[in-house]
């Protein structure tokens, strides 16, 4: 192999070394959005879990609420009993005894009717938290399955993350081997060609100019190096 | 109540029944009560629902209302030594103006219930239904004891 062509195969090479630097940068970072994105969902898959234990702690806390309105029921029907029969007792009774018994019948019976009307209202309301609290547990059913699937899936994707950066790492030693080029040599190397290729540009733009103002020493000195800095940028023959 | 105090005034209670309200005098009715669990009875007239427990004893409950109600109070009757739970929804219990077959009861007329003539109706049915049932009960023992006894020889000799 000729000087310049050692010289191509070099710039090559460490243009290899160098994109797979800048791939395994990235990986890095794909694989740190991976990790938390796993991490991310599974905080959220175990805050739906927490959201699912407090909703079905509220379905029990209604069905306790039911529970204990019904128990309010039956007591204010034997209240309404006792209502009835102290109203049965004052109009058997003459006297303002058994007036004074009527008035505390129709007071009771009265105040058993609103408590009646009140817990029927609660028992509506109760009704309608315990519909809410039925779709709730759907919702969050279905979320809760989203969120596994998502943690599946991140977690999956961080494997393969991780197996991926491993074969990268692999690579880029196989690739150190086969060039004898470290990382940041290989980064120094693909730096110098960017910028030999900006000065081509550069040399190119000035050629023009020259050309133009006629100046053939010039011309003929930067036409040499322009041809240099080709053959030395032009890829090895394979 | 709105007749003038004037009127003549009843004890008693109102019930909401299948024919309106419905006033039972405070002499018939004992007292209101919670029954508890009614249990139906085969044979009996269809008013009556069952019988339940109520005030430690077991009573025939009566069926006023058509409405399935789930109210579990009635009206605990005494006629003729019989005790008869009325069962609808209890409108009022108290003093009642008078008026012809019955009292008033916010602007409606509520007419008296005849709890006698009721008591009558079904003790007439429940006997009839122990008639029945005695007579079915002869002819059945009657049938089994002519099912034991031997069939005449059909072949015209004795057996062996």
């Amino acid at each position: 192999m000729t000087p310049p062509d050692e010289q191509r195969a070099s710039l090559s090479e460490a243009a290899l070394s160098a994109t797979h630097g800048r791939a395994e940068s990235s990986l890095l970072q794909v694989v740190q959005q991976v990790e938390r994105l796993a991490s991310t969902s599974a905080r959220f898959k175990a805050t739906l879990d927490a959201a699912s234990t407090r909703q079905r702690s509220a379905v029990s806390r209604a069905t306790d609420a039911r529970s204990t309105l019904t128990r309010l029921n039956d007591a204010l029907a034997r209240l309404n009993v006792l209502g009835l029969n102290a109203g049965l007792e004052g109009a058997r009774i003459d006297g303002i005894a058994g007036k004074a018994l009527l008035m505390v019948a129709d007071e009771l019976r009265s105040l058993t009717a609103r408590a009646a009307g009140a817990i029927a209202d609660i028992g509506g309301t109760l009704d309608e938290l315990s519909a809410e609290l039925v779709q709730l547990e759907g919702q969050l059913g279905e979320a809760r399955g989203s969120a596994a699937q998502l943690s599946d899936a991140s977690t999956t994707a961080m494997g393969a993350a991780h197996e991926t950066q491993r074969s990268m790492g692999a690579l880029g030693d196989l690739l150190a081997t086969q060039t004898g080029l470290d990382a940041e040599t290989a980064a120094a190397i693909a730096r110098a060609e960017e910028q030999t290729l900006a000065l081509r540009r550069s040399l190119q733009a000035l050629t023009e100019r020259s050309a133009q103002g006629g100046s053939g020493a010039l011309d003929q000195a930067l036409s040499l190096l322009r041809a240099q800095l080709s053959l030395l940028l032009t890829p090895p023959e394979r | 109540m709105s007749a003038p105090d004037s009127a003549a005034r009843r004890a008693g209670v109102v019930l909401d029944t299948h024919d309106g309200p419905r006033f039972i005098s405070a002499k018939l009715a004992r007292k209101v009560v919670l029954l508890g669990p009614v249990t139906s009875i085969a044979g009996l007239p269809p008013e009556v629902e069952g019988i339940a427990l109520a005030e430690g004893s077991v009573i025939t409950v009566v069926k006023l209302t058509s409405s399935a109600t789930q109210q579990s109070e009635a009206v605990l009757c005494e006629v003729r030594g019989d005790l008869l739970a009325l069962r609808a929804q209890i409108l009022e219990a108290g003093l009642f103006h008078e008026r012809p077959r019955g009292v008033m009861f916010h602007d409606t007329l509520a007419l008296e219930l005849d709890v006698a003539a009721l008591h009558e109706r079904l003790q007439s049915a429940l006997w009839t239904e122990q008639a029945r049932q005695r007579a079915r009960r002869s002819l059945d023992s009657a049938r089994a004891r002519s099912s034991q006894i031997p069939a005449p020889f059909s072949s015209g000799r004795p057996p062996a």
